[in-house]
């Protein structure tokens, strides 16, 4: 206890004339002292602190760096802050320039010509030109290469660089979102290495890899042969590995980590009541109930349908998030979006009777089939909503068998179609409409449902990839939407939350949402600690 | 002697071969392979053309069919050969050498501590069997026994990690990089590993001092007016402790498994956890190598302790 407080609560015991002088003194000593640290709480948020180490406690230790594949959360946080393509996400998810100080799309939006900034240089000290650009970008439309946005790749039909500044891209058809993708991690400019022979990716971002304690941490530097290297004011970042969410709240309220990613729900409440740290949280990626619609009563769309409007959103929402997500149906796009049609979204509002009639139209009155449910039960949420389907179908006379393991099993098992229903959500990279294709098309992959009729949307996703943003394009999207709603590949149940937390002396990061939710830590690179 | 360790060294042998062999096939069986968790694994990835991944299994070697992937991997491993961490792509043995130390010394640690508390509870508590000494040590060694590792591990972390700040609540320095801070980060997570040992410990010695106290040599010794304490460091603690010496040996393969939860909860790099990301992972190699070095440090552990036997107590034949 402070000593200049006790003291007067020592005199007070003389006399009650003393006690009421000393406990007015000792007010006004607090005043005084609880004056002095708001002020200096508020004075010192502006200032930057002389150590510049910002320490992360990371969810994953990143699987590997497979050059524009899609490896997860982990793979593309630390690609926001070692690599930079020709563009990137700003703060508000605009799409801003990167190591390209400009660009123009010809009229007919078949042309794109990039101009690069002067003297760029990738982390291993060799300089970036055109050529690398264009090398990058063939890699990424082989489908050998498994890049995520190959289709978006092999569009171009030629790339140009007529000097070691300009790149013209020439594509076959335009592409609304080709700037989108661009901006994505997965898009950035590679080395011909690279990866180095430690399993480091190396690139031309804010940040490089120094350390790398495998299964244990990294260590990044500042990059000096960054474009903007003036404007990073972090020095150094740790960032060790915590698998388990518990692990980075404890390390983040004890002080030992500054910042950390993938915060659970579960820990939201508790995390907001922690001073000095601060929680941004916001909606994640979408999920569904996937079918296998090759056998059995799900070939039948009427099925699919009355599975939709037997699922309770709301229950499902809850127990993946705690009721941090979205409670909606439809095509998986951002409510957030122009292009979130809201009437198509709540088109399966709950409603048991209408489920019972379509299964006894299509022939299955009163449910009678066993559908086998795959799910993990390695991260939070799956098993879960898993739970709630269970029990919601029931009501319907579907009887559902839960069956789980680790995620690599769900994935092997969806990826070769072994189910009947399962837990999952479509893949989606970039904030567009036009990210909703990988929901519907393409080769068998966990991320889709089994069997899906790709003819009735690859012509209508086509044309909603080609059309400049506007009604026309709305259009395209909300007759997608009709298709879907009478075909059901799949059950929307709402998007998902995503969160990171960390101390308010870190001043600068912003946080993304929905589809490019892992693409926040971009800004990391001009974030500062303070005072 | 020499007989008796060559029997003892292929005994060793065949066990290994043995738990490879099963780890093999139990990998194996699982679904998933190690392209797909590496391509597709990661949380909110997945969209990765399946001829990728087939290719990644081609380049892995993983298309070769079961038997010839078994025996290449025998072939090297007669060689001293691990294999290379299909994630990390660098030999098994570099991987877990440091993870493995980080364990090995949470668990010398965790037997120093647990075996000096667990000695002191059984001898205080088999020197006054009945006394209320004696039923508060039971009581506190039934606690230890009882709790499961984990729990006593969240314990320790959130209690006297993050609301008393005594001691880090997880993390971990490297020993290179300050060893005294490797120390420290290093206490708890031995300390909640050490719970179970000292329970064993503690009611072994107990069993132990209670009845060699009986016996007619201690009594002579007493009835010769010898000191008390002179009769239970002469004749009462070094009969009792060769039991516990065989326990303590024994229990060291297990605190070694028991390190994987611990490790969990205070985020400790060590081959607990390296073997569980391993398994997520389908990292066979790893795995399997992981699993042939608990293998070995039990056979190894085991064998000491026998030959420790006759040192101890000289009436033990060699």
């Amino acid at each position: 206890m402070n000593n200049r407080i006790s003291r007067p609560f020592r005199a007070a015991r003389r006399g009650k004339r003393t006690g009421v002088i000393a406990l007015v003194g000792a007010a006004a000593l607090v005043a005084v002292g609880l004056a002095g640290c708001s002020s200096g709480a508020s004075s010192s948020g502006s200032t930057a602190a002389a150590n510049q180490t910002l320490k992360i406690g990371f969810s994953a230790e990143p699987p590997g760096f497979k050059t524009g594949v899609d490896q997860g959360s982990a793979n593309k946080q630390l690609l926001t802050l070692v690599r930079r393509g020709l563009l990137a996400y700003g703060p508000k998810g605009d799409v801003v320039p990167a190591l390209a100080s400009s660009f123009k799309v010809s009229d007919d939006g078949l042309s794109y010509t990039f101009t690069l900034r002067d003297k760029l240089a990738f982390s291993d000290g060799k300089t970036l030109t055109s050529a690398d650009v264009k090398r990058t970008f063939q890699y990424l439309a082989d489908p050998a290469n498994g890049a995520a946005d190959q289709v978006t790749f092999a569009n171009i039909t030629s790339i140009d660089t007529p000097d070691a500044k300009t790149v013209t891209l020439t594509l076959a058809k335009p592409q609304t979102a080709l700037p989108k993708v661009l901006a994505s991690p997965l898009s950035a400019i590679v080395p011909e290495n690279p990866v180095d022979a430690n399993g480091v990716p190396i690139g031309d971002g804010p940040f490089a890899v120094t350390d790398y304690k495998k299964g244990v941490s990294y260590t990044l530097k500042a990059n000096p042969g960054y474009y903007d290297a003036s404007s990073v004011k972090l020095k150094e970042i740790d960032m060790t590995f915590m698998a388990d969410a518990q692990t980075r709240v404890r390390a983040l309220q004890s002080g030992q980590v500054q910042f950390i990613d993938y915060v659970a729900a579960s820990d939201y409440a508790a995390l907001k009541k922690v001073k000095g740290v601060k929680l941004d949280s916001s909606y994640g990626l979408y999920g569904a109930l996937q079918f296998n619609m090759t056998q059995g009563p799900l070939a039948k769309p009427e099925v699919r349908q009355a599975i939709a409007y037997a699922l309770d959103l709301k229950s499902m929402n809850q127990a993946g998030t705690l009721g941090f997500g979205t409670a909606n149906g439809g095509l998986p796009i951002s409510v957030k979006s122009d292009y979130f049609n809201k009437e198509q979204a709540n088109h399966f509002a709950l409603d048991l009777d209408k489920s019972k009639q379509l299964l006894s139209a299509a022939g299955y009155a009163g449910g009678g089939f066993t559908l086998r449910l795959l799910t993990n039960s390695q991260y939070f949420g799956f098993t879960e909503r898993a739970q709630v389907v269970k029990s919601d179908l029931e009501k319907v006379g579907i009887t559902v068998d839960l069956e789980t393991g680790d995620y690599a099993n769900q994935i092997a098992k969806g990826n070769s179609g072994d189910y009947d229903l399962m837990i999952g959500g479509p893949p989606a990279a970039i904030d567009d409409p036009a990210a909703i294709s990988g929901a519907f098309l393409g080769g068998p992959t966990f991320v889709r449902s089994v069997g899906i009729n790709q003819d009735l949307y690859s012509a209508l996703l086509q044309k909603g990839a080609e059309t400049p943003d506007g009604a026309d394009r709305k259009a395209i999207y909300d007759q997608i939407g009709e298709i879907y709603l009478k075909d059901v590949p799949f059950v929307t149940w709402g998007m998902g939350t995503a969160a990171y937390a960390y101390s308010d002396s870190l001043q600068g990061f912003h946080m993304l949402s929905g589809a490019v939710v892992y693409s926040s830590m971009y800004s990391l690179a001009t974030a500062q600690l303070t005072k | 002697m020499t007989r008796y360790l060559l029997l003892r060294l292929g005994l060793g042998i065949v066990t290994v071969w043995g738990v490879v062999t099963a780890v093999f096939l139990a990998l194996h069986s699982v679904p998933g392979s190690p392209a797909q968790v590496i391509l597709q694994g990661g949380a909110g990835g997945g969209d990765v053309d399946p001829a990728a991944v087939a290719a990644l299994n081609k380049e892995l070697g993983l298309d070769k069919p079961l038997l010839v992937q078994y025996v290449t991997y025998l072939g090297h491993l007669l060689t001293g050969d691990l294999g290379n961490s299909i994630k990390y792509s660098a030999p098994v043995t570099e991987i877990i050498a440091a993870p493995l130390g980080n364990t090995v010394m949470l668990v010398v640690l965790a037997v120093i501590i647990g075996g000096v508390i667990g000695l002191v509870f059984g001898i205080l508590s088999g020197n006054w069997p009945g006394s209320v000494l004696d039923r508060i040590v039971s009581g506190l060694i039934a606690v230890a026994v009882s709790t499961p590792g984990f729990v006593i591990a969240i314990f320790l972390s959130l209690f006297v990690g993050l609301s008393l700040g005594w001691f880090p609540s997880i993390g971990y320095t490297a020993p290179t990089d300050d060893f005294g801070d490797f120390l420290y980060h290093a206490f708890l997570p031995s300390l909640a590993l050490s719970f179970g040992f000292i329970a064993i410990i503690g009611r072994v010695t107990r069993t132990s001092v209670l009845s060699v106290r009986r016996e007619d040599w201690v009594r002579t010794a007493r009835g010769m007016g010898l000191s008390g304490g002179r009769v239970f460091r002469r004749h009462v603690f070094r009969n009792a402790v060769n039991p516990v010496v065989t326990v303590a040996g024994l229990q060291f393969g297990a605190l070694l498994g028991a390190t994987v939860l611990i490790e969990q909860v205070f985020n400790w790099p060590g081959i607990g956890s390296t073997l569980l990301n391993a398994i997520n992972g389908r990292d066979y190699p790893l795995v399997q190598g992981i699993v042939i070095v608990f293998a070995v440090v039990f056979i190894v552990t085991s064998l000491l302790v026998d030959l420790l036997y006759p040192l101890l107590d000289p009436r033990v034949e060699r």
